[in-house]
This record gives structure tokens, sequence and C-alpha cells, in this order.
């Protein structure tokens, strides 16, 4: 497989892998923690038995530990069961703004690898448009693998959504020193195939540091027969 | 022996670093690379188990720069998986037997732990 996919299948596959290997190695993590969380209770228990001392504090501190990591990997596994399930439907109507929610949920790792926190939109918006829910997932993650890419400096990326006539738009707003062009090329370059797919488009506003995903909120005959291969 | 822990994960790292003082190791722990550059500056130590996925930094761009600063240091690395990629440049930059995956026995842990002194003792 070339290292830019060539079509909406290609880019499916690889965005599955992807997602695939980020959340399995979370769950590891949080899985990892409650092993180390489990062995330092039985150390204690081990001291408690030679009549060092032990805290109830720190047992306590401990369970409430043990019970936020198993919570932590109970929201890992009900996002992967979502994601699974959005290719169920290839076509349905979506409330975008839960689903940049879901996609940037999804994406928590990698932002937090490149040292980005995603901030969301915090208004309630009921914007709904019919789309293909697996691949708009894949767009806006292509989004954010870019822009997350750019700088390795903390910094947050706002998004938004507008609703425009017959489009909605996915807003990213980046920070001032981030090479807008550069990202919306490389963007471009990636997501071309899904673009196609979902009869989207890209824009840019450099000046202002935005990149703008515009999903029209109504597929037509031809998008709904194009094929993914 | 001190020993410095180097994971994203706090709750793992710190709770790692509890049980190996339980067993008489002196373990410190910070949660990314460049503070372990800059504690590195001012405290000395045996050994340094770091994690090969770190933010910013990776495990393995760490050890370069900790052994450009500490060349007698010795290295233990912690992945969460590892992809293949992962297992062979950590395993070829550790040494295999230093390469442990999470969640880490704690046994295993000491005992190579323990082979690191014996070495050193040796050297």
């Amino acid at each position: 497989m070339s290292s830019t996919p060539n079509t909406a299948g290609q880019c499916g596959l690889t965005f599955f892998g992807c997602m695939s290997a980020s959340i399995s190695h979370e769950l590891k993590n949080a899985l990892a923690i409650i092993n180390e969380q489990a062995g330092l209770l039985e150390d204690l228990a081990y001291l408690l038995q030679k009549g060092g001392p032990v805290s109830p504090d720190r047992l306590q501190t401990l369970s409430g530990s043990i019970l936020r990591q198993v919570k932590r990997a109970d929201g890992i596994i009900k996002n992967m069961n979502r994601f699974a399930h959005s290719i169920d439907e290839p076509i349905k109507r979506v409330n975008l703004n839960d689903m940049l929610c879901f996609t940037a949920s999804l994406s928590t790792r990698l932002a937090s690898m490149k040292c980005v926190t995603l901030k969301t939109p915090s208004i309630e918006n009921n914007l709904e448009i019919q789309t293909r829910p697996f691949f708009l997932e894949n767009l806006i993650w292509i989004c954010f693998k870019h822009i997350f890419n750019a700088r390795e400096q903390p910094r947050d990326l706002n998004l938004s959504l507008e609703n425009r006539e017959s489009h909605a738009a996915i807003c990213f707003q980046l920070e001032d020193e981030t090479p807008t062009p550069i990202i919306f090329q490389h963007i471009l370059e990636e997501s071309g195939p899904i673009l196609c797919l979902l009869h989207a488009e890209l824009h840019e506003n450099p000046e202002n540091h935005l990149i703008y995903l515009m999903l029209p909120k109504k597929m037509d005959d031809g998008a709904m027969r194009t094929s993914i291969e | 022996m001190r020993v410095l822990l180097v994971d994203d994960e706090e709750e793992l790292v710190s709770t790692l670093a509890e049980r190996l003082t339980m067993r008489g190791i002196d373990a410190y722990w910070v949660t990314s690379g460049h503070a372990a550059i800059e504690l590195i500056e001012h405290e000395n130590f045996d050994v340094a188990i770091l994690d090969i996925k770190l933010p910013r930094m990776s495990g393995l761009e760490l050890k370069r720069h900790l052994s450009r600063r500490k060349p007698n240091l010795k290295f233990i690395f912690l992945t969460g998986h590892g992809s293949e990629q992962d297992y062979v440049e950590g395993s070829a930059e550790a040494g295999n037997p230093y390469y442990l995956v999470k969640p880490v026995q704690i046994e295993i842990l000491m005992k190579k732990l323990t082979e690191i002194f014996q070495q050193e003792g040796n050297s």
C-alpha cells in the first residue's frame, strides 16, 4: 500500500488500523495502572501482615484510583464499540456536533502525544447532515492528524461549527504560529478520495489561521452512488 | 541503587516507584522527557526506566539525550504493546533483555535491576 492512499477504501482501512492501535494502546495503559495498583495493594497487605504501618487513607486513595482507571477503560471500550458500529449504516443523518465531539474523543490520545488540547464547541448545536459517518470520522481525523503534527508546543485547537445554507462547516482554528497553508496542503493530499466520496470541500483562510471543512447537508444521488472501492 | 522512572501516565509511574521503594530501590519519577533531562542535571541515577511512547520526545530520543549527559546510565524500556517497529527499535537500542511490555511484573523488573546492579559490580 502506498503512503498516500488513493481510494477512500484504502484511507478507511488506514484510519481503522490507526484508531484500533491507539485504542488498544490506551486500554493497555489503563490495565497497566490497575496492575500496578493491585500489586501495591498486595504489597501493603504483606506489610500489614508483618505489622507495618499502613494508613486507611492510603488504601482509600488506592481503591479510588483503581475505580477511576476502570471507568477510564470502560469509556475507551464504549468509544471503541461506537466507532466499530459507525460503519453499520453507510449513509445516515448525523448530529454534526455529536460526530465532531466523538471523533475528538477518539483522537484524545493522539492529541495528548502532541501536547494539543482539543476544545470542542461548548454550545449545544443541533446541526444535522446526511453523510457517511465512518468516512466523516476519517476525514476529521486526517485534519486533526496534520494539525497535531505541525508543531510540538503545548497548544489548544479550537473547533466550531457553522450553518451555511446548503452546507455545514467544521472550523479548525489554528494558532498564530501554525503554518496553515502547509497543513492545508497535507490534509488535501491525504483526504482527496474522502472529500470526493463525501462531496465535501476543504477551504483555508491563512490570514486568520482557519481551515474549513465544508460538508453538504444532504447527499445527492451522485454522492450516494459513489463507489468506495 | 537509584532509579529514574519516566512515563506520561502519572498514576502508573508513581505507583511503580512506590513499589520499587518498598523493595529497597531509591526510585524517582517524572512524566516527561524534558523533566527527566532537567532532573538528571542535578541528580545521579544508575538506571533509567523509560516508556517508549512519550509525548513530544520518544523514549528512544530521551535515551540519546540522557546517555550524552550520563554515559554510564543504564536503561530499561517499557512499552504498551509494541508495534513490531517499536519492538525492533526498542530491543536494538536497549539490548533485548532490558525491554519490558506493560503490564510490568514487578518481580521481572526487579530481576532486571538486580542483573544490572551485578553487572555494575563486576565491571
